[in-house]
């Protein structure tokens, strides 16, 4: 891996590049079984507290506004539980845990790497013939990929709880009621689309963190610069992805 | 009961900072020049970001509302439905969370990189307060530029709705604009305003605190921009659930 050739080029073509690098690493099977499962470890319980608490809130918020707005159109309360579900598991659930990980995890791969190359340890690694792609990204693209489909399952559960807790308390449903809305209109190809949207989410940040770290310009100033850019980045990545999966999965929706 | 702990000593730490801050921007004079030139810079480096931002949430909210309302033949007032949805809801959170990677961790790794460097202490020599020099301009301009960018990516997000809608449904824009004012209220509205505030003032206060309180080096400028961009997204949420909560609470009437 070159840094100088990843530092010129223009950052789609450097992400590409990397991320070229990253999967053939994944395919040689260069990286450490043990180092993935630190890391799933890391990206799975370092920002669980934080994923729940969140995904809860929103699954409550969602409850309430789907109720508002389902009630201009169609005068039939049973249907809410279902729409809020279905928008929780095509959309929210995936994406807000995606941008949860991305500000946690993601944020602090693009600072570790950037620290590290201003202190010159990555020149340290290649001096001793170790590639840093097999060491840091590879590992993390697996990890991160598992650890996001496990809790956008997890926050999908958990948003659904909290909108029943909405619907409850607010709305006056019954929990009876409430669980059969719930699975009105919802397919097979949701919970499908929710778990594709997580796994590229999650393959997508480890990669674009470490291309901003390893593009790091010298001292604090470059490494507060390359962790914001790698923040930004990614966010857009994955409302862009997100826009993309919805389209391309639209035509086997309901 | 440690994460509590941890959790409420944080948020002390904040109240403290907060109350500094508005004391000493009440008691020193006013840096009207230094405000304009962050005005200005937060706004314009981050009109990019919220423009794809918004574009994107308004595209794919329109794309999911048109997939839920095409089996009850609601379509035609997919326009009103997904304008209101956006406006409420998903609009300002998914905004606010590419606003914060891009407007709060900036900040943050600004001041974070001016501490290590010990330019802050260098203002104090030369005795300015550095708090009414680089903290109390910087506060008040990512909170006006972030009230303004939301407002600016939700009016975005309509014509990313409108293009979403036209290329999915098949909506001409007129039928999509039409359908607006009939169902998104001047409550909508209402609400996505309040809700820009409310985020603005939470990102502006969380990155000068975070940026304010770093230390350790090159490392402590990534770590404070990673706190940054978690701890913002958390209180956005938080924040989102309030003031939806209090809103509907009201607008339903006691």
């Amino acid at each position: 891996m070159n840094l100088q050739k990843i530092s010129s080029l223009p950052l789609p073509l450097a992400v590409l590049k990397i991320a070229g690098e990253t999967f053939r690493s994944i395919l040689r099977r260069k990286f450490s079984f043990r180092e993935v499962m630190v890391q799933t470890y890391e990206f799975g319980v370092g920002s669980f507290g934080i994923i729940c608490l969140c995904v809860t809130f929103v699954g409550i918020i969602m409850m309430l506004e789907y109720s508002y707005h389902m009630k201009l159109v169609i005068q039939n309360d049973s249907m809410i539980p279902s729409f809020a579900m279905i928008m929780l598991a095509r959309e929210l659930a995936p994406a807000i845990t995606a941008l949860l990980i991305t500000s946690k995890m993601g944020a602090s791969l693009a600072s570790e790497l950037a620290a590290m190359k201003t202190t010159e340890q990555l020149d340290a690694y290649r001096l001793l013939g170790l590639n840093p792609i097999d060491l840091f990204v590879s590992p993390r693209v697996i990890a991160s990929a598992v650890s996001n489909f496990l809790l956008s399952m997890i926050s999908l559960f958990l948003s659904v709880v909290g909108g029943l807790f909405a619907a409850v308390t607010v709305l006056s449903f019954s929990t009876g009621s409430f669980f059969q809305g719930l699975f009105l209109f919802v397919d097979v190809w949701d919970f499908v689309l929710c778990g594709t949207k997580a796994v590229f989410f999650g393959a997508s940040i480890p990669i674009i963190s470490a291309t901003l770290g390893f593009r790091c310009g010298f001292g604090a100033e470059g490494v507060g610069l390359s962790t914001t850019d790698a923040v930004v980045a990614n966010s857009i990545w994955i409302i862009i992805l997100d826009f993309i999966l919805t389209y391309a999965f639209s035509p086997l929706l309901s | 009961m440690k994460a509590l702990n941890a959790g409420l000593e944080t948020l002390g730490e904040h109240i403290q900072f907060l109350m500094t801050v508005l004391k000493t921007s009440f008691r020193e004079r006013f840096e009207s020049r230094e405000f304009i030139i962050q005005l200005a810079q937060v706004g314009w480096r981050s009109l990019p970001t919220t423009l794809t931002a918004g574009m994107f949430t308004g595209a794919i909210m329109a794309v999911q509302f048109h997939l839920q309302l095409k089996d009850f033949g609601a379509e035609t007032t997919l326009g009103g439905l997904a304008t209101s949805g956006t406006l409420r809801e998903v609009g300002p959170i998914l905004i606010a969370f590419m606003l914060a990677g891009k407007v709060g961790a900036f900040t943050s790794a600004e001041l974070g990189t001016m501490k290590v460097t010990d330019q802050i202490e260098a203002i104090r020599c030369l005795g300015v307060n550095p708090l009414a020099f680089l903290v109390v301009p910087r506060f008040y301009a990512v909170i006006i530029s972030s009230i303004l960018l939301l407002a600016f990516g939700l009016v975005i997000s309509v014509t990313g709705g409108i293009l979403a809608a036209w290329a999915s449904a098949g909506l001409s824009p007129e039928q999509y604009l039409l359908m607006i004012p009939q169902y998104t209220t001047g409550s909508a509205v209402g609400l996505a305003v309040i809700k820009s505030v409310v985020f603005g003032a939470l990102m502006g206060h969380i990155c000068c605190a975070n940026g304010y309180w770093t230390s350790g080096g090159t490392q402590g400028v990534g770590r404070a921009v990673r706190t940054t961009a978690v701890q913002s997204m958390v209180s956005i949420v938080l924040g989102d659930f309030v003031v939806s909560w209090i809103y509907n609470g009201l607008s339903r009437g006691p």
